[in-house]
C-alpha cells in the first residue's frame, strides 16, 4: 500500500452545517496517489457531504482543501475539473437522447467554428479515444438510452477521463450492476489506479470495500471515526465504527417445514413476452421465499405481472387456492397482496406528503366515515406502526423525503402491513440501506412470518443476504426459472452456477 | 425521544416553519401590501363601488381557476378552459333563446355539457396517454372554431330577463357570482383535505407512477378532474352571459391565462401535488386587484399584460427561492 506515495488530494478539519443537523465535524482525509480510498458510514454519516464539497456543488463552513500540497478554492463542479476531479454519481447525469460521444464531450465539444459548427468527426475519434483509454468499446454514434446501467456508468467514466481527471470519485457504482459488470469496473478501476489515478469510493456494500480499497475511512454522525487498512479489518470491525455498537450477527434461517401449512400464492406457467417464461413457483404461508437473479433476470417484471401492474400473455395465478387474475394493482391489493417497489423514490414514495399520509394511502377510503377521512384513526393507526417498526421521525406531519432511506422503506413497510396484507412482495428493500437499518428490517420480515403468519417474496441482488433471511430460494436467468433450492443448504457459489447452468 | 430541549427547539423552528411554509401567507401579505399601496395612492380604490366592481370581476376568473387547480394538482394543466367557458356559454344561450327550458335548466344542462366535454379532455389524456399541454390545447381550439361555427361571430340576445339574476343579482351585499366562487372554494377546499378523493387526487400530482401501485384509480381521477374543470368553465361562462344579457362568442379566451396565474401566485405548482384553493381564491383577487389598480391609476391599459406577465415571473421566482432556503 501506497504510504510510501505522495498525498494528492487532501482534505483538512472541515466542517459542514446544514439547518437542524451537523452534517460535518472536523473531518480531515487525505487520498494518496495510486489508491483507492474507501468512505463508508450510515446514511447521513456525512459521505455525500464530504463528496460535495470536493466537487464544487457545496462550501465547506470552515477547512482548506489541498491539491499536490497547494491549497485550492472549490466553489463550483467548473473548478474542481479544473482540478482534475470527476465523479461517478449514484444517479447517472447522461443526456438520454443524445449520443455517446456528445455525452462524453459535453460541455467542450470540439468546433469546426469557435461556438458555432460542431466537428462531429473529431468528435468521434476523441471519444472512441477516451473509451479505448478506458479498455471498452462503445459506439460513439449509439444513443444512450439504448445502453445498459453499466454502460452507461462507463461514460461517465469516460467523461471524467476525456478532462484528464486524476482523481475520481464513485458514489455507489454497483448498486445496479450484476456480478460480472462489478469485476468489469473493478478492473477499469484497479487501470485507473496503476495508471497514477486516485479513487474514492463510496459503497454501501462492505465485502466489495475489502476487495477493492487500499484505504478505509469511517464515518459516523459527521465525525471522521476510524481510518481503516483493508488487510487487517473485519466486516464486523468496520460495522462497529459505523454503528458505535455491536451489530447482532442475524442467525440463519432455520429449515422451513410447509407440512401443513397451505399455499397461499401458486404460479403457473406464468409468461409475458420478452420478459419472463414459464415461471411457477408456490409460496407457502409464513414462508419467506427469496427470488434471485443477475439484473435482467425478469425478476421484478414477474412481480410486477404478479402484483397486476402488467398483465401475462399465459398462465395462472392462484391465491389462498383459488384462481385470481390481477388487472390493475388494485385488484391486488384488495386481494391482500402488497409490493414494496425497487426504485424507492420513483415508484414508492410520495416524497412531498406527510409520514402519515405515506403510510395510510392505500386505506384512506377504508379510513372514512361518510366522505370525511377519520383524521385521529388515521393518526393512531400510522402511530401505532412508527412505533412498532421504530421509525424514526420528527413528527408524524414531516415530508417523508426528509427521512433517512431506512426510515422511509419502514414507511413504505408500514403502509403495506396496514392494510392487512397476507403477501408480502418486497423487490431489493435493502439496497441503499444502512446496515443497521438493514437489520432491523430483516428483523421485522421474522417478526412477521412467525407471528402473523404473512408470506413473503423476498428480492434481492446481494446474494448473502437471501441465503440469510429466506427459507427457499428460487433462481431466475434472463426470463427462464433455473432451479429452486433450501437456503440452508446453499453457498452464493452455487445460486450462480444455477442461474449461469 | 431523548433531550427535551432539543424537542422544543425543533418544536418551535417547526412553528416559524409552518407559517413560512404556509403557502398562502406569502400571496396574502402581497394582496394587503398592494391593497394598501392602492388606498393610499387613490381615494377611488377602497370604494364599496370599486370593491364591488372588483370581487364580480375576480370571481368569473376564480370560477374557472378552481377548476384548473384541481387540474394543476394532478400535475396536468387545462388550456382548454378559455374556450370551453365560451361554446357552453354560447350552447346556454342558445337553448334560453330558442326553447323554452328554464334558463336556470340550462345553466345546469350547459354545465353538464361542459362535463361531458372536459371528460373527452381527460379521457384522451388519462386513458389515451396525451400530453395535457397538447389535448387541451387542441380541444380548445376545437371548442373557439365552434362557436364561430354556431355564432358566425354575432353575440346571442333575447336571455330571458328573469335570468339576469345569476350574473347581476346581490345577496344582502354580495354579489351572486361571488357567493358561488365562495361555495365552490369551501366544497373543494372540505373535498382536498378531508376525503380520500381528494387526497388521491394529491398523491398523482406528488407521484404518479407509486399512485397507481398503492391501488389508486388513477384514470378515472385524472378524467374527473378535467371533467370538473369544464363543468367550471362552463358556469363561469353562463354567468357571464347573465351578467352581459347576452352570449357573447368572445367570451372567455381571455380567462385562460388568469386561471392559471390565479393559481400559480397563490402556490400551487406546476409540476402537482402542491397547492390550495384558498390560495387560488387569494392569487385570483391579487391578480383582480392588480388590474383595477392599473386602471385607477390611468397606466395605459397597454401595459396592463405587461404587469402581470412580470408579476407572475417574479411569484414563481420567490416560489423558488423560498424552497431552496429550507
Amino acid at each position: 500500500m501506497g504510504e510510501t506515495n505522495r498525498i494528492t488530494l487532501e482534505i483538512q478539519n472541515v466542517y459542514k452545517h446544514f439547518p437542524g443537523v451537523q452534517a460535518l465535524k472536523d473531518v480531515s482525509i487525505a487520498l494518496h496517489e495510486g489508491e483507492v480510498h474507501a468512505v463508508v458510514g450510515e446514511n447521513g454519516a456525512g459521505k455525500s457531504t464530504l463528496m460535495n464539497i470536493i466537487i464544487g456543488l457545496i462550501q465547506a463552513d470552515r477547512g482548506k482543501i489541498f491539491k499536490n500540497n497547494k491549497e485550492v478554492f472549490i466553489s463550483n463542479p467548473i473548478d474542481a475539473q479544473r482540478l482534475g476531479i470527476g465523479i461517478v454519481p449514484q444517479e447517472l447525469n447522461l443526456v438520454p437522447l443524445l449520443t455517446v460521444m456528445e455525452n462524453i464531450l459535453l460541455g467542450m465539444m470540439p468546433c469546426r467554428v469557435k461556438g458555432m459548427i460542431l466537428d462531429w468527426s473529431t468528435m468521434s475519434k476523441r471519444a472512441a479515444q477516451v473509451l479505448e483509454q478506458i479498455g471498452e468499446y462503445i459506439d460513439p454514434k449509439a444513443v444512450v438510452a439504448n445502453l445498459s446501467t453499466a454502460q452507461q456508468q462507463i461514460l461517465q467514466i469516460a467523461r471524467a477521463f476525456s478532462f484528464g481527471a486524476q482523481i475520481l470519485i464513485f458514489d455507489e457504482p454497483t448498486s445496479s450492476l450484476s456480478l460480472k459488470e462489478t469485476e468489469n469496473l473493478f478492473k477499469i478501476i484497479k487501470n485507473f489506479k496503476e495508471s497514477g489515478g486516485s479513487v474514492f469510493y463510496i459503497s454501501h456494500r462492505l465485502e466489495e470495500i475489502l476487495e477493492i480499497a487500499d484505504r478505509i475511512t469511517v464515518l459516523r454522525d459527521g465525525c471522521k471515526v476510524a481510518e481503516l487498512a483493508p488487510e487487517s479489518t473485519s466486516l464486523r470491525e468496520m460495522i462497529r465504527h459505523m454503528v458505535g455498537k455491536e451489530v447482532e450477527e442475524v442467525s440463519r434461517t432455520i429449515r422451513f417445514d410447509p407440512k401443513g401449512r397451505g399455499v397461499v400464492l401458486k404460479v403457473e406457467n406464468l409468461t409475458r413476452a420478452y420478459e419472463f417464461r414459464k415461471i411457477s413457483f408456490e409460496l407457502f404461508e409464513g414462508e419467506i421465499l427469496g427470488l434471485v437473479g443477475l439484473v435482467g433476470s425478469g425478476r421484478t417484471e414477474l412481480v410486477k405481472c404478479i402484483f397486476g401492474d402488467t398483465v401475462p400473455d399465459s398462465g395462472t395465478v392462484h391465491t389462498y387456492g383459488k384462481e385470481t387474475v390481477h388487472r390493475t394493482p388494485e385488484d391486488a391489493i384488495q386481494n391482500r397482496l402488497a409490493y414494496v417497489p425497487e426504485e424507492r423514490r420513483k415508484l414508492g414514495l410520495f416524497p412531498i406528503m406527510s409520514v402519515v399520509e405515506n403510510m395510510t394511502i392505500p386505506i384512506l377510503k377504508r379510513l372514512t366515515s361518510f366522505i370525511r377521512i377519520d383524521k385521529k384513526q388515521q393518526t393512531s393507526k400510522a402511530q401505532e406502526f412508527i412505533s412498532k417498526l421504530d421509525i424514526r421521525t420528527p413528527s408524524l406531519s414531516q415530508r417523508v423525503q426528509n427521512l433517512s432511506g431506512g426510515n422511509q422503506q419502514k414507511v413504505i413497510l408500514a403502509r403495506w402491513l396496514l392494510t392487512g396484507c397476507r403477501i408480502l412482495i418486497l423487490d431489493e428493500p435493502t439496497r441503499g440501506i444502512d446496515v443497521n437499518a438493514k437489520a432491523e428490517i430483516h428483523q421485522i420480515l421474522r417478526e412477521l412470518v412467525a407471528k402473523e403468519g404473512i408470506s413473503v417474496l423476498f428480492i434481492s441482488s446481494e446474494l448473502q443476504e437471501v441465503l440469510k433471511i429466506a427459507n427457499r430460494i428460487i433462481v431466475m436467468h434472463e426470463g427462464d426459472m433455473k432451479g429452486e433450492v433450501l437456503a440452508d443448504q446453499a453457498t452464493q457459489e452455487e445460486l450462480l452456477q444455477i442461474a449461469l447452468s | 425521544m431523548p433531550m427535551n430541549e432539543n424537542n422544543m427547539q425543533r418544536e418551535s423552528l417547526t412553528v416559524m416553519r409552518k407559517i413560512l411554509h404556509f403557502k398562502e401567507s406569502g400571496i396574502l401579505i402581497a394582496l394587503i401590501l398592494l391593497s394598501l399601496t392602492l388606498s393610499v395612492a387613490t381615494n377611488k380604490f377602497l370604494t364599496p363601488y370599486n370593491i364591488g366592481i372588483v370581487i364580480r370581476q375576480v370571481s368569473f376568473v376564480a370560477i374557472v381557476a378552481l377548476g384548473q387547480t384541481l387540474v394543476l394538482l394532478t400535475g396536468g394543466i387545462d388550456l382548454s378552459v378559455g374556450n370551453m367557458a365560451g361554446l357552453c356559454s354560447i350552447l346556454g344561450s342558445l337553448m334560453m333563446v330558442s326553447t323554452r327550458i328554464d334558463p336556470y335548466v340550462c345553466t345546469i344542462l350547459a354545465m353538464l355539457i361542459g362535463l361531458m366535454l372536459g371528460s373527452i379532455s381527460g379521457f384522451l389524456i388519462a386513458r389515451v396517454g396525451l400530453n395535457a399541454f397538447i389535448a387541451t390545447l387542441a380541444m380548445g381550439e376545437v371548442f373557439a372554431g365552434l362557436v364561430l361555427v354556431i355564432t358566425k361571430g354575432y353575440p346571442i340576445t333575447g336571455i330571458p330577463p328573469k335570468f339576469k339574476f345569476l350574473g347581476q343579482g346581490m345577496l344582502g351585499l354580495v354579489p351572486v357570482p361571488v357567493i358561488i366562487m365562495l361555495v365552490i372554494t369551501a366544497i373543494f377546499a372540505y373535498v382536498l383535505k378531508y376525503t380520500p378523493y381528494g387526497r388521491h387526487i394529491y398523491a398523482i400530482g406528488g407521484n404518479e407512477l407509486a399512485s397507481r401501485l398503492v391501488g389508486i384509480r388513477v384514470i378515472r381521477i385524472k378524467m374527473s378532474v378535467y371533467a370538473i374543470s369544464g363543468m367550471l368553465s362552463a358556469l363561469a361562462g353562463i354567468i357571464f352571459v347573465s351578467r352581459m344579457n347576452a352570449g357573447q362568442p368572445t367570451i372567455g379566451p381571455s380567462w385562460l391565462m388568469p386561471s392559471v396565474t390565479a393559481a400559480i401566485i397563490g402556490g400551487t405548482t406546476l409540476s402537482g401535488g402542491e397547492g390550495t384553493v384558498l390560495g387560488t381564491i387569494i392569487g385570483a383577487i391579487f391578480m383582480g386587484v392588480l388590474a383595477n389598480g392599473i386602471v385607477l391609476l390611468d397606466i395605459s391599459a397597454y401595459w396592463e399584460r405587461v404587469i402581470i406577465g412580470a408579476v407572475v415571473v417574479a411569484a414563481v421566482i420567490i416560489d423558488i427561492v423560498r424552497v431552496r432556503r429550507f
